[in-house]
């Protein structure tokens, strides 16, 4: 009797693993929830509940740049999924069904693209392609992902063929079928569910698959992880959780559909929702390369948030041309694309001292300034800056400084140099840039140092000040400083111009200062690299550019200040008369340009590495 | 000397010539020498690992032979693959295509590959092969909904639709109860003859084998040890394991003594055992000769301790049957002997530690070889 | 090849299934690694071009102090990750394969997986929405009456992050192992009277050996070199050794950033051969 006494093992507990289970999901799924909530908030803030709207989804579907790298996203998955499973898939059944020498090696080999981490395999595959002279694009996305794909299709359908009978094959066969028949009609009809389960998780991975992408991405294939990347860095919009959630309903439908498909539910009208949903997706992801076939392309390299949608429209229509806009983050991920040497962008914006850089490694085209009918626009101040003396190479796009932006009605006082910003009182409430330069130049400033000093001792001093610095800083942030400092997560913040001026205007407790030490200044220019495919189109670009209308807009757009004379008549009076964005003459007596530092920026690093270790 | 196993060249649909298969450190199938004669229900017994599966898998072409060669009557098809040949295989756990209806998976065989059939003649060998196993109007089903039984007839089902000259069959009452499986195995033999093709049936189960077979191979370790029909394995095995592998049987081992009329008096421990002195596959014996005995034991019979040409022993215990009841006896050397009587009325008063005689009639001693 | 394999497979040779699926691994994946081991033992030129005077000066700074800090924080991150997904992957992968009525399993499993089909940067953002200081987490705790917690940029907020992204791919192989797992073991266990603890230690978890190495495995290894969840959560005030790596690429250092990932990518190799035997031995022993 004692036996059944004891309590049975498998006695059914449900209603523990029931809330067990709960609690993983609800971690799993709350953040979803909010997401999707939020992609119907009529606000732009993400806190703030402020009415139900479809505003977003409006926008999210307006937004070109946006539709097209989920079209390229899609693609990209579409292909390599497709790729993946038709090279995996005789592999799958060479280990699963054969016995050969050297097998266990084989497996083996298949299991390090699964291991190798992913920031690895970006680094060495976009080195490879550059040594190769394969040119970076949408297919240099697609091999990467196939190749990081194979393994996963390999392990899922070997799987799925362990659980196979090996007599089914043997049983075809001795009745009459021969090999390939055999294989038609018993194997593949029987694989196909693992087949499901590999083609969706590839697509899965290739859809979200941002660090490798990154890396080996180039003209033409920016995928939607990568503009939405871009786009972050000022903020994550109702319109990017829109599109998630519409990505989230197809792919769950999917995922349904391969369910039932499995469990062997399905029938003729699942099979038929499945096909209708992936060839809508299909001809979604194609509809632009094939609306615009057989058009010239102009590929413009260009800081996320400076080109408005509107007139990349207007360029592509009075020119009947196809643009691609692809964004950087920083001047140095810019110059590693270029220095592969095997990109084709017509157009970089690169900030002033990366010109010297771009010209030491002789990547830059000359402009033939003759082809320029609205030069006379800019501010000569502008024109023949130290880094390009006869403007050979660079006509400027934009200009702003790096400074403080800061909450007036959170800080104590106000913030007026850099030296303020060694106050105990901002603890946790004070945001930097993520930048070794920028960080360096505040305390080089504060000091009344040259930002560019090549001086050990200077630059020591400078490091010292940094990690007094660093117990105050909430967090280092080159891409959402102004959000948090809207979102009053940062009371201060050190933060470019452009982006703290657009916060202003959303907040008026937030200012911008120029510190009286004085900050950095930078100039972007518009440049033609030397291996552009259509240099001739990208002179038309940057002559429309230089165009008041244009350059207004632009303004309006990125927040900073335009070098265009003639944009000012059509620049809003918020935005002409805003000291952010224009300040006045004396506020830049001691600002500068950063210049590159050749062998010294190894110290810098050094120190950098030490601060954040 | 023939080898075991050969018979008529002339007349036999499969031929398998001195064939060995040798898997690493072991050869499944050692110069096996086996002809199957037309309309024959074939049974390959033995222990598991004695190689019966690899034999029947040579025949079929899922293996091919690393020595020897396969016939089917006079073509050789040592290298033909499977797929090309004319026998048909119903497997152990059946291997039924989950995906297929029944009748997809029996007309499987009758689309394959070059042969173009008719949808109509289709259509209506599945029909006759579903009749055939009593599972008309089950075509639209999937084998998951079928019961072990019903999946066993779809898998004979879609081996006989094509129409063989062999049927391979690979245990295929392993999976099934006990009732059941008799109950198949008296199908299977009708369906045998019904059909009036060969059949080679592997199983492990000697009562199965001796109760469908026209002929019973009986392997060990790759070898045949005896390829004769049912009553012959039974009656007389040839050499001790078989003697023990197919049915209970007794061994005691002695010295010719004499030899009288045929007879053979052999001494053992226990006592004088009389041996038919003829020729049993080895040569004739003469005096001297060591030789082991068996008696299976059903056809032993009790009689009075000291009773003329008894062997004398002492009762253990007793196993009651119902029908039968099994004695368990220790004789003077020492061993057990079993001993089945018939529950036939006659009173055998016998308690355990009696002391009894053993008799049996002498033509029911076999001598085995050694 | 013997004729007895023709059947199967569609009649292909082992060598003619695999050529194209190695062929492309080859080019793709074991060629640019191959570049990066030889890249490695470069050195930075002027303006970031690359000398080629090879030499092993790159390891020889990989090798520096410096920079075993941020070694260190990377593997403790990824150790913490790893522990804390399977402290809350076993018991949910558990109860799915043990205590869920079976047509709820691939239900579970599905939706344990669904989160991964929005991008993980939108989900490290709602999380940062979540976390931040008038954010909902925030919210349940003043509506609990507890106090305001600071937690957008901490470490907790990393670990939420991380352990986040992860914990499916730790959720799925225990699950696998724990499916396979026979069921009259454990009641032969309880029936010799081992307590459910000691059920658990001595028979459950060796029996689940496969899937908990698996699964430390496919956790451990990405975290390690993960950089974009602690650097969007946790305000990117320590270098990780993938910021550290994705630096030198864009810092003009190139060589010793393939320096820096070949280190990381033996490091890992050798875990994961660790880890093999450790499965090898369990297999064996089955």
């Amino acid at each position: 009797m004692s036996a059944t006494s004891r309590p049975a093992p498998q006695a059914p507990r449900p209603f523990g693993a029931w809330l067990g289970i709960a609690a993983v999901y609800a971690y799993l799924y709350v953040p979803i929830l909010v997401l999707v909530v939020f992609s119907f908030n009529a606000s732009r803030q993400m806190a703030v509940w402020s009415g139900f709207s479809l505003d977003w989804y409006a926008k999210a579907w307006q937004d070109e740049a946006v539709i097209q790298s989920l079209r390229t996203s899609l693609f990209v998955a579409f292909i390599s999924t497709a790729l993946s499973v038709l090279v995996g898939t005789p592999a799958a059944i060479a280990l699963g069904r054969h016995r050969f020498r050297g097998r266990g090696f084989v497996d083996g080999i298949f299991y390090l693209p699964v291991v190798i981490p992913e920031i690895v395999l970006g680094f060495a595959s976009v080195v490879f392609f550059g040594l190769a002279g394969w040119k970076l694009g949408f297919w240099s996305v697609v091999v990467t992902h196939v190749a990081f794909s194979i393994s996963y299709v390999v392990f899922t359908v070997r799987a799925r063929l362990a659980m196979l009978d090996p007599r089914l094959e043997e049983a075809a066969a001795d009745l009459g079928a021969p090999p390939l028949e055999a294989f038609a009609r018993v194997t593949l009809p029987l694989l196909v569910p693992g087949l499901v389960s590999a083609a969706l998780l590839v697509f899965t991975i290739s859809l979200d698959d941002y660090v490798v992408t990154s890396f080996v991405a180039g003209s033409g294939g920016t995928t939607l992880p990568l503009q939405i990347y871009s786009m972050v860095r000022t903020g994550v919009t109702p319109e990017i959780n829109a599109i998630s959630t519409i990505l989230l309903l197809a792919t769950f439908v999917l995922v349904l559909l391969s369910q039932r498909y499995e469990s062997g539910a399905a029938g003729r009208g699942t099979s038929a929702v499945a096909a209708a949903v992936v060839i809508a997706l299909g001809v979604f992801s194609i509809g632009g390369p094939v609306r615009d076939a057989g058009k010239r392309e102009l590929s413009v390299y260009i800081w996320s948030q400076y080109l408005p949608e509107e007139l990349v429209a207007e360029f592509e229509a009075r020119y009947d041309v196809r643009v691609n806009v692809e964004l950087y983050d920083s001047n140095e991920a810019m110059l590693a694309k270029l220095q592969t040497g095997v990109t084709s962008y017509d157009i970089v914006v690169p900030s002033d001292y990366m010109i010297e850089v771009l010209r030491a490694n002789d990547l830059l085209g000359e402009i033939d300034t003759r082809r320029l009918t609205n030069l006379d626009n800019l501010n000569p101040r502008f024109l023949g800056l130290p880094f390009d003396p006869e403007n050979r190479y660079s006509i400027p796009y934009g200009w702003g400084t790096s400074g403080i932006g800061y909450r007036k009605d959170l800080c104590p006082k106000p913030i007026r140099s850099w030296a303020d910003l060694w106050d105990p009182a901002l603890r946790d409430r004070l945001g930097m840039l993520n930048d070794a330069r920028e960080n360096f130049a505040a305390a080089l400033k504060r000091e009344g140092k040259s930002l560019n000093s090549t001086d050990e001792a200077d630059i020591a001093r400078a490091a010292e000040l940094v990690e007094e610095l660093k117990p105050l800083v909430r967090t280092f942030e080159s891409d959402t400083f102004a959000e948090n400092l809207l979102a009053g997560e940062v009371w201060v913040t050190q933060g470019y111009s452009g982006q703290i001026a657009r916060v202003a205007l959303e907040n008026p407790d937030i200012e911008y200062v120029i510190p009286k030490e004085g900050c950095t200044m930078f100039v972007d220019s518009m440049c033609i690299p030397k291996s552009a495919p259509n240099a001739d189109l990208a002179h038309l670009f940057i002559d429309f550019v230089l165009e008041g209308r244009s350059a207004a807009r632009i303004t309006e757009v990125m927040g900073f200040a335009t070098p265009n004379r003639a944009s000012l008549e059509f620049l809003p009076p918020e935005y002409r008369d805003n000291p952010a964005i224009f300040p006045p003459d004396r506020a830049l007596d001691d600002c500068e340009f950063m210049t590159d530092l050749g062998s010294a920026m190894e110290i810098y690093d050094r120190f950098w590495t030490r601060i954040k270790s | 000397m023939p080898p075991v196993g050969a018979g008529s060249l002339v007349t036999a649909v499969v031929s398998v010539r001195s064939v060995t298969k040798r898997y690493p450190g072991v050869a499944a199938v050692d110069g096996v020498w086996l002809d199957i004669e037309d309309g024959q229900f074939v049974t390959l017994l033995g222990p598991s690992g004695c190689g019966k599966t690899t034999l029947l898998r040579l025949i079929a072409g899922f293996e091919t032979p690393d020595e020897g060669q396969v016939y089917f009557g006079t073509n050789d098809v040592t290298h033909v693959p499977p797929h090309e040949r004319d026998v048909h295989t119903v497997f152990q756990q059946y291997a039924l295509f989950p995906h297929l209806s029944v009748a997809d998976n029996v007309a499987f065989g009758l689309r394959r590959g070059r042969v173009r059939r008719p949808a109509g003649e289709v259509a209506r060998r599945v029909r006759e092969s579903l009749e055939l196993v009593r599972l008309t109007g089950y075509g639209d089903r999937m084998p998951a909904q079928l019961s072990g039984g019903q999946q066993q007839r779809v898998a004979i089902a879609r081996a006989v639709a094509p129409g063989p000259r062999i049927l391979l069959l690979d245990e295929p009452l392993g999976a099934l109860d006990r009732k059941l499986r008799e109950a198949m195995q008296i199908e299977l033999k009708q369906l045998q003859r019904q059909l009036g093709i060969s059949f080679v049936f592997v199983t492990h189960d000697q009562d199965e084998a001796l109760a469908m077979s026209d002929v019973v191979v009986v392997m060990k370790e790759g070898k045949i040890e005896q390829k004769g029909e049912p009553s012959e394995i039974y009656e007389h095995p040839r050499t001790r394991f078989i003697a023990e592998f197919v049915g209970v049987t007794n061994v005691i081992v002695g010295d010719v003594e004499s030899i009288d009329a045929g007879l053979a008096s052999v001494r053992t421990p226990a006592g004088i055992v009389p041996v038919s002195a003829a020729a049993n596959g080895g040569p004739a014996l003469s005096m001297g000769d060591r030789v082991s005995v068996a008696v299976r034991p059903e056809k032993i019979r009790f009689a009075e301790a000291r009773a003329a040409g008894a062997i004398a022993c002492r009762v253990e215990d007793a196993r009651y049957l119902g029908d039968v009841t099994h004695w368990r006896v220790r004789l003077l050397d020492g061993s057990t002997w079993t001993v089945f009587a018939q529950n036939d009325g006659t009173p055998e008063p016998l308690e355990p530690g009696a002391e009894v005689g053993l008799v049996w009639e002498s033509n029911h001693a076999v001598r085995l070889e050694s | 090849m013997r004729r007895g394999d023709q059947p199967r497979s569609g009649g292909a040779r082992p060598a003619t299934l695999l050529t194209p699926s190695l062929l492309w691994i080859a080019v793709f994946f074991a060629g640019p690694l191959l570049v990066m081991a030889v890249f490695s033992l470069a050195r930075r030129g002027a303006y970031g071009t690359i000398d080629w005077t090879l030499g092993l000066q790159n390891y020889a700074q990989a090798l520096d102090p410096l920079y075993l800090t941020v070694y260190g924080r990377s593997l403790w991150i990824a150790l913490v990750t790893t522990i804390l997904c399977f402290a809350a992957g076993y018991p949910a992968a558990y109860a799915i394969a043990m205590k869920v009525p079976a047509r709820w399993k691939s239900t579970l499993l599905v939706l344990a997986v669904v989160p991964f089909w929005t991008s993980f940067l939108v989900r490290t953002y709602a999380w940062r929405f979540m976390l931040q200081d008038d954010g909902l987490v925030n919210a349940v705790f003043a509506w609990c009456g507890l106090p305001a917690q600071k937690l957008l940029y901490t470490d907790t907020a990393v670990m939420i992050g991380q352990v986040y992204a992860e914990l499916p791919f730790m959720i799925l192989p225990l699950y696998a192992a724990i499916e396979r797992l026979d069921r009259r073991l454990l009641e032969a266990a309880s029936d010799l009277g081992a307590s459910r603890i000691s059920r658990f230690v001595h028979v459950t978890l060796p029996l689940t050996k496969s899937g908990i190495v698996a699964g430390v495995v496919l956790v451990f290894v990405p975290s390690l070199g993960a950089f974009i969840t602690p650097d969007m959560l946790g305000g990117a005030k320590s270098m990780m050794i993938g910021s550290l790596i994705q630096e030198q690429f864009v810092q003009r250092n190139q060589p010793f950033g393939a320096a820096l990932g070949n280190l990381l990518a033996v490091a890992v190799l050798i875990l994961l051969a660790v880890a093999w035997r450790a499965g090898a031995r369990d297999e064996a022993r089955a």
